[in-house]
């Protein structure tokens, strides 16, 4: 039997930030090196980073800043080179491939920049896929799953191919993919890279939706339109946090708020 | 994820590439139509040899001029060609064929010293041509006495087997098939035929004992010791004693060793019970089969090895699905059991498609050249668990690769 993550926490004695509610994600000094045909690349060089609860960040930064790379190690498909990263209290350096796979199952969603459907399956299907992998029964797979299509508006859409779906459709379905398996955080990695605005401007409607329902979202973005839609934003650069600026809480006043909330950190 | 699921996903991924598929399994399938058939013609031949022994008398002990082979020395036979000629010439010890010192009236004497319910006859063969009318045929001939049906646990089918009182006269028993091909419809009980030129008075017909793999047991003329004429002169090739039940058959086995030894004082004959014959084709039987697995052993690696390719191909096609199926939450288990399950569902195919290949085939064969084979639960089982088990073998490490990718790098790798 795979511990659920509830069991890994209280097995953690390094259990972080003794007082208050855990955060979702936390990492300590992390870093991540890459070793290229010999030679060490620092993707990130120590990164101090808590997301509490219901958090919406963006991460900001040029090309090899490290914006995937520490989206890889909070999504838990990566490990830390030195330091920690905590999901759910869970330190990821002593989980298995098994364990974290699990923590992926159930706590986590991907969004990609090329939305990474299953050719091979219908748009259902594709959203069924994390269910599969929660032994969820056939029945109750599908009725979530078209659930989480009608969610992002596609309802109708359910028989179709990735083929068949433009590129703004596809990323919906990639998102109800995230999130029908009810995670706490969602990770989307540049999702409206591959779009035009104005699907771009839907998906970005959506994932507000879903933050003003209680999902974590942490999103990799370069461009600062798509970062005001969140709460916060962190810079990177070099592999590490140049510095993190807070938006206006009121969501009413994002996306005009622009850079008005920036401090140094 | 659950089995059914995962079942699912694999079919749809061999779904997806047919013709492919269809190619990687040819060499599992070719693997399995060998084990198949060479299982099933093996034992089939292997049970019709099991036949003819056990047809030979029931319980039989078998007395055979010359040295033959037992198991402990047939490293030290040789088969030289040069060799068994001169074997040959000499009528020396080694080719039961010539040279024989056996007397037919030996019989007599064995059969004193039997116990009851046993038999003994004397038995020579030749090859002779037998005509009447118009028509002939060339079959083998016994030279026996008159204990032969008894040996051979045969009734008539008509007329009455020669006796004493035909002692000095040329007689003879036909088998059911030489009357039909000689004479037809019509009744050959008291009509002279000619074998070799020489006239025959029939006396009998046989009743018929059928096919035992590809020997007639009814194609042959009996004729008695007395008339002469055969290869070999005066003497006898051997004996054959039937016996009531396997006890028996050792006990008469050494009745007959010592008798023998009294009669003939040299040891230039050879005794043999049916069980010792059994043992010796059981020997054969298993050498046929230990060549069949290496042979198929090949064939089935071949299979196995496109398998292996095709998968490790499948895996680095599909760097990315295993890369987006482990993002949403799959653990190395099921991405190794989707490989695996592939693999082994094209092994398991190729199983199948070999076996029915080879049913056909078998089928094909023993209608057209009237061979029997034998067609075993065991042959398809060992046939079936060889498939799969290939399929698993080889799917393992292409599978295990897969389960081990590092989700970063595949869903990074571009197509």
């Amino acid at each position: 039997m795979i511990p659920t993550t509830q069991d890994l926490s209280t097995r953690d004695a390094e259990r972080p930030l003794g007082s208050g509610l855990t955060p979702c994600v936390q990492l300590r000094r992390a870093t991540r090196v890459y070793d290229l045909d010999g030679t060490e690349v620092q993707a990130l060089a120590g990164i101090d980073l808590e997301i509490p609860r219901e958090d919406y960040v963006a991460v900001m930064g040029p090309s090899g800043s490290g914006k995937s790379t520490l989206l890889n190690l909070i999504g838990c498909l990566d490990r830390p080179t030195s330091g920690s990263v905590f999901i759910e209290g869970s330190d990821t350096a002593r989980l298995s491939e098994r364990q974290l796979a699990r923590l992926r199952s159930r706590y986590l969603g991907f969004v990609f920049q090329s939305f990474e459907l299953l050719p091979r399956a219908t748009a259902l299907a594709n959203v069924e896929l994390p269910l599969l992998y929660q032994d969820v029964p056939p029945s109750e797979r599908r009725t979530r799953a078209e659930r989480a299509l009608a969610m992002v508006g596609l309802g109708s859409r359910a028989d179709h191919w990735p083929n068949q779906l433009s590129g703004g459709e596809r990323q919906r379905v990639a998102i109800a993919r995230a999130v029908v398996g009810e995670p706490r955080v969602l990770l989307a990695d540049e999702p409206t890279g591959n779009l035009d605005s104005k699907s771009g401007s839907e998906v970005l409607g959506l994932l507000d939706r879903l933050s003003t329902q209680g999902i974590t979202i942490v999103l990799i973005t370069h461009d600062s339109g798509v970062a005001e839609h969140s709460r916060r934003i962190i810079h990177l650069l070099d592999g590490r946090i140049e510095r993190e600026e807070h938006l206006p809480t009121d969501p009413a006043s994002r996306g005009r708020a622009g850079l008005e909330g920036a401090f140094a950190r | 994820m659950r089995a059914s699921e995962t079942f699912r996903a694999s079919v749809s991924a061999l779904g997806a590439n047919k013709l492919r598929v269809l190619l990687t399994t040819v060499g599992v399938v070719s693997g399995s139509f060998l084990i198949f058939v060479l299982l099933s013609v093996g034992s089939g031949t292997a049970r019709q040899g099991t036949n003819l022994i056990r047809n030979l008398a029931p319980n039989a002990v078998v007395v055979v001029h010359g040295y033959f082979p037992s198991e402990a020395d047939a490293g030290s036979i040789s088969f030289s060609p040069s060799e068994m000629l001169q074997q040959m010439e000499t009528g020396g010890q080694g080719l039961p064929l010539f040279g024989s010192s056996l007397e037919p009236e030996m019989a007599y004497q064995i059969q004193k010293k039997l116990p009851e319910g046993c038999y003994a006859c004397p038995l020579s063969v030749d090859i002779k041509t037998v005509e009447f009318g118009g028509a002939s045929r060339n079959v083998f001939q016994f030279a026996t006495n008159e204990n032969y049906p008894r040996v051979r646990g045969q009734e008539m089918l008509a007329g009455r087997y020669f006796n004493r009182s035909d002692r000095g006269r040329s007689v003879c028993v036909l088998g059911s098939y030489l009357k039909e091909r000689v004479f037809g419809d019509v009744d050959p009980v008291g009509r002279e035929v000619r074998v070799d030129g020489r006239r025959f008075k029939v006396t009998g017909v046989l009743e018929p004992k059928g096919m035992t793999f590809v020997v007639n047991n009814d194609d042959f003329l009996l004729v008695p010791y007395w008339v002469g004429g055969h290869l070999g002169g005066g003497k006898t090739d051997g004996f054959l004693v039937s016996t009531p039940s396997r006890d028996a058959m050792r006990r008469v086995k050494s009745i007959c060793e010592k008798e023998m030894r009294a009669l003939v004082g040299d040891e230039s004959y050879t005794i043999v019970s049916e069980d010792e014959l059994l043992a010796l084709a059981g020997q054969a039987t298993r050498m046929l089969e230990i060549m069949s697995a290496i042979i198929t052993a090949v064939a089935l690696v071949v299979g196995g090895v496109s398998i292996m390719n095709i998968m490790l191909v499948a895996v680095r096609e599909r760097y990315r699905e295993i890369g987006i199926r482990k993002a949403v939450g799959a653990g190395p288990a099921e991405i190794l059991a989707q490989f695996l399950v592939e693999a082994v569902l094209m092994g398991l195919a190729g199983g199948i498609a070999g076996i029915a290949l080879g049913y056909v085939f078998i089928k094909a064969v023993e209608l057209l050249f009237d061979y029997p084979a034998y067609v075993s639960a065991w042959s398809v089982c060992v046939a079936f668990g060889f498939s799969l088990a290939v399929g698993g073998f080889f799917g393992a490490w292409p599978a295990l690769k897969a389960a081990r990718l590092d989700p970063v790098e595949s869903l990074g790798h571009q197509v």
